[in-house]
């Protein structure tokens, strides 16, 4: 019996030899990853709001994936939910929010800010990350390969938006599939809560610059059927939507069309795609 | 052939002797269970902002359980089985679903007691370790695994705890491992059994891993933390305390750095008939220890941080909640309750009593680890911080005065004064907004017509220049008991600044009571706010309608 506490307590003692990992600086991994495997982009839907302090901190978690692999990662910031009210008077009356965030937002049932949808994919139902779990999800994705690719092609002409999207298929697929067309606008400089001195002013930054803020989905907020069926590899698919600026004070040169196919059954993003309103 | 028919006629012989020991079974297995079933019907409110699209379809909220245990000699079971469809308004949406989260069984002998399954466990404080169960707050973290609890010798408890924790209705791989040993002087040694010396000593470690998928920084699998704790009494007096150590654990709540945390507290009281004084200290430091680094919401929480504020149940009072802030917090709390004799110039013919509490608590003093590095900058060591310095920002400040007293055989009264001063900028993360300070009355008068008829009276008020500005409530409630109570309620804002904002929230109760049953039905508003128990805290939106109860347990 007394060799069975010694052995007991020796197994413990062991277990919590192991069980400490105490890191050194540099805190940075040094390895990142490489962009060049893998053909299957990310999109990062950071929902956000201007009265949510934290969220400049998600803002900045979204970018420093962003840079890692520049154009293969895309960020959608949604602005939806409580912390993107506008206040009725005060530095807060821009009103961001857009149709089809609030649908997204209610759909994926984002009920704190700030947190995230990466390529839609859900797990148990749960579709939601906190800002923390992107860079994981992102850095697995963008390792992987999908069957398609995707190319936009912009023309901007009296202050309307022709857009052609067109999947290029690299592999077989199967299955219904959807597509969205949306789209983004960088450097609104509006004021944004802040708890976060590294990245500037708390408790509010006035003239911070919202990056990819959604303004609009062209072709609704769950798009349109795009794959019904048997698509062989070779063969492309294309669509074009027009989409007029007349009436909003989004600055095109500013803007981006986001494209992403999705899978109509669980939603997860099948590819993803962005390109300047003019190049 | 011959055996055969031997073995035909002993059959009934075999059969009758295990039915008898099947009956006697049955006989010593014991089966104790309860069951609550909480629901809301919303109604829309356009005083509230409550409209159709609002509720959206969502017109009713049930939160219900179940909890069943067998025990038969050293050998218990149970199970818990939850329903949230869907869970009411104010609980995490996650909870979503039904089933059996907590399955369980184990096996007890003198000395050693195995669990498998899922439980609940606490090491000392909890500050490394606290698994357990709130139902008012939607909170659940219970172990998934195993735990043995060992007693080699009188006085020395060792407990061992390996698994994963409860995720709401999600499954979670976050894993836990940990041991605490407690050693009972008195216990332990015959010549201390009777000894007005009181000691316990104890310790505990505890582990959680986590795989580090982070490709741009090198995060611990492995964080480890560590925790001593002392309970000294002498005669009247009585001193406990804890430190606990954690290493690096880079996470959502404290914004990734590496620092590692600490917690202490330590308590000292004093009590004697009619005299009782309750002093605690209480400091943490980058002590926020969950089973998943990148979970912000009230789940999956290692350490408990007990509050050291007083816990007020009376709603003024409990509007402005304080939740404990686990990136770091330093204060205290002293509490005095006196009781003035009977038939003395002050204590009339029945006695009063007087509590007195104050507690106060700032952050902690953080200092920049280097000139290139801001103050708990992400990804990086953080800050450095003195263990006893307070900082000038004050989280909580809050001092009560109350009397408790019986006038007669039919009049009695409790009276409180408190003033309250509130960051709700930290506390509710509402950065800008000012600190709200409050004086807040309580009179709360109870008549007894009969034994068992009486009806109780409270009106309380808050007065305060910032947030929502001044809040009146009354309550009127008629019991009778043990069965029936009758009560409504009144909480108005008219102090509002926003006029359109100056709201009744006017609400009626009855419940009935039959032995370990109870039902309850309330109709009326619910005001936006906040709930805590034990410095969890949960946010509570306005809603209007229906809402019911349902206790039950044998």
């Amino acid at each position: 019996m007394k060799i069975i506490k010694i052995l007991s307590i020796i197994f413990a003692l062991s277990l919590f030899v192991q069980s400490c990992d105490k890191i050194q600086p540099p805190y940075k991994d040094g390895d990142g990853i490489d962009c060049e495997v893998g053909n299957q982009n990310v999109l990062i839907e950071d929902y956000t709001g201007h009265t949510c302090v934290n969220c400049p901190g998600a803002a900045e978690t979204a970018h420093e994936i962003k840079e890692l692999c520049e154009e293969r990662v895309v960020i959608i910031a949604v602005h939806a939910g409580y912390f993107a009210e506008p206040k009725p008077s005060g530095d807060f009356t821009y009103d961001f929010r857009t149709e089809a965030g609030n649908e997204w937002n209610n759909f994926f049932d984002i009920v704190s800010n700030p947190n995230g949808v990466v390529n839609r994919l859900n797990e148990n139902g749960n579709y939601v990350l906190s800002p923390g779990q992107w860079t994981e999800t992102s850095t697995e994705l963008l390792a992987q390969n999908t069957a398609v690719n995707i190319e936009i092609e912009n023309n901007f002409d009296n202050n309307s938006l022709t857009t052609k999207v067109t999947a290029d298929f690299i592999n077989d697929l199967d299955g219904n599939y959807n597509l969205i067309v949306c789209i983004t606008e960088d450097n609104i400089v509006k004021p944004q809560k802040n708890n976060d001195i590294t990245i500037g002013d708390v408790p509010e930054i006035i003239d911070y610059h919202h990056m990819h803020v959604l303004r609009t989905a062209i072709n609704g907020a769950w798009g349109q059927s795009f794959i019904s069926g048997n698509v062989l590899i070779g063969e492309s698919i294309s669509k074009t939507y027009t989409q007029s600026f007349d009436g909003t004070d989004w600055v095109a040169e500013n803007c981006n069309v986001v494209a992403f196919i999705y899978n109509a059954e669980d939603k997860s993003v099948l590819q993803v795609k962005e390109a300047k309103v003019i190049e | 052939m011959k055996k055969f028919i031997a073995l035909l006629l002993l059959a009934p012989a075999f059969w009758l002797t295990a039915e008898a020991q099947v009956t006697d079974y049955l006989q010593r297995v014991q089966v104790h269970g309860s069951f609550q079933v909480d629901g809301q019907f919303y109604f829309p409110d356009e005083a509230l902002g409550i409209n159709d699209s609002l509720i959206n379809g969502h017109k009713i909220g049930l939160n219900g359980f179940g909890n069943i245990s067998f025990s038969i000699g050293k050998f218990s079971a149970g199970f818990r089985y939850e329903a949230m469809l869907e869970p009411i308004a104010g609980f995490d949406p996650n909870l979503y679903g039904s089933g059996f989260p907590y399955v369980w069984a184990t096996y007890t002998d003198d000395r050693f007691s195995i669990t498998v399954g899922s439980f609940y466990e606490q090491f000392g404080n909890g500050l490394v370790l606290r698994s357990y169960e709130e139902w008012a707050l939607g909170y659940d973290n219970s172990l998934n695994g195993i735990s043995v609890m060992y007693e080699p010798i009188k006085g020395l408890i060792f407990t061992g705890v390996y698994g994963t924790q409860r995720y709401f209705s999600l499954g979670h791989e976050g894993l836990i491992r940990g041991i605490d040993g407690e050693l009972n002087f008195n216990d332990m040694f015959s010549a201390m059994a009777e000894s007005k010396l009181r000691l316990i000593l104890g310790g505990s470690a505890v582990s959680k891993y986590q795989a580090d998928g982070n490709q741009l920084y090198q995060l611990p699998e492995n964080v480890a933390s560590f925790a001593g704790r002392a309970n000294i009494g002498y005669g009247k007096f009585n001193f406990t305390t804890e430190y606990a150590y954690k290493i690096n654990d880079p996470s959502a709540i404290n914004n990734y750095i590496y620092k590692p945390g600490e917690a202490f507290i330590a308590s000292l009281s004093y009590s004697t008939k009619g005299l009782g004084i309750y002093a605690q200290f209480k400091r943490t430091d980058n002590f926020s220890y969950k089973s998943d680094r990148d979970v912000t919401v009230n789940a999956l929480d290692i350490s408990y941080l007990p509050p050291i504020n007083e816990s007020h149940t009376y709603s003024l009072a409990a509007m402005y909640p304080y939740a404990t802030q686990p990136n770091g917090e330093i204060g205290f709390q002293f509490q005095i309750n006196y009781k003035v004799p009977k038939k003395s110039k002050i204590g009339g013919k029945y006695g009063m009593g007087i509590a007195i509490n104050y507690s106060q608590i700032n952050d902690i003093e953080r200092q920049q680890v280097n000139d290139t590095t801001y103050v708990n900058q992400k990804w990086t060591l953080g800050y450095e911080s003195d263990f006893f310095k307070f900082s000038k920002h004050v989280f909580y400040r809050d001092l009560s005065v109350e009397i408790d007293k019986k006038f007669n055989r039919k009049w009695k009264g409790i009276f409180k004064y408190m003033y309250q001063s509130y960051d709700i900028a930290t506390i509710e993360g509402h950065p800008g907004e000012p600190v709200i300070n409050s004086n807040i009355g309580i009179a709360d008068i109870t008549y007894k017509f009969t034994p068992r008829k009486s009806l109780r009276f409270e009106i309380q008020g808050l007065w305060t220049k910032e947030d929502m500005g001044n809040w009146t409530a009354l309550l009127l409630e008629y019991t009778i008991s043990p069965h029936w109570f009758f009560s409504a309620t009144d909480q108005w804002n008219y102090g509002n600044p926003n006029t359109n904002e100056r709201i009744h929230y006017l609400s009626a109760s009855f419940g009935y009571t039959r032995k370990a049953t109870r039902v309850q039905f309330t109709y009326g508003r619910t005001r936006e706010g906040i709930v805590c128990v034990g410095g969890v805290c949960r946010q509570v939106p306005a809603s209007s309608g229906l809402s019911f109860s349902i206790t039950t347990n044998f």
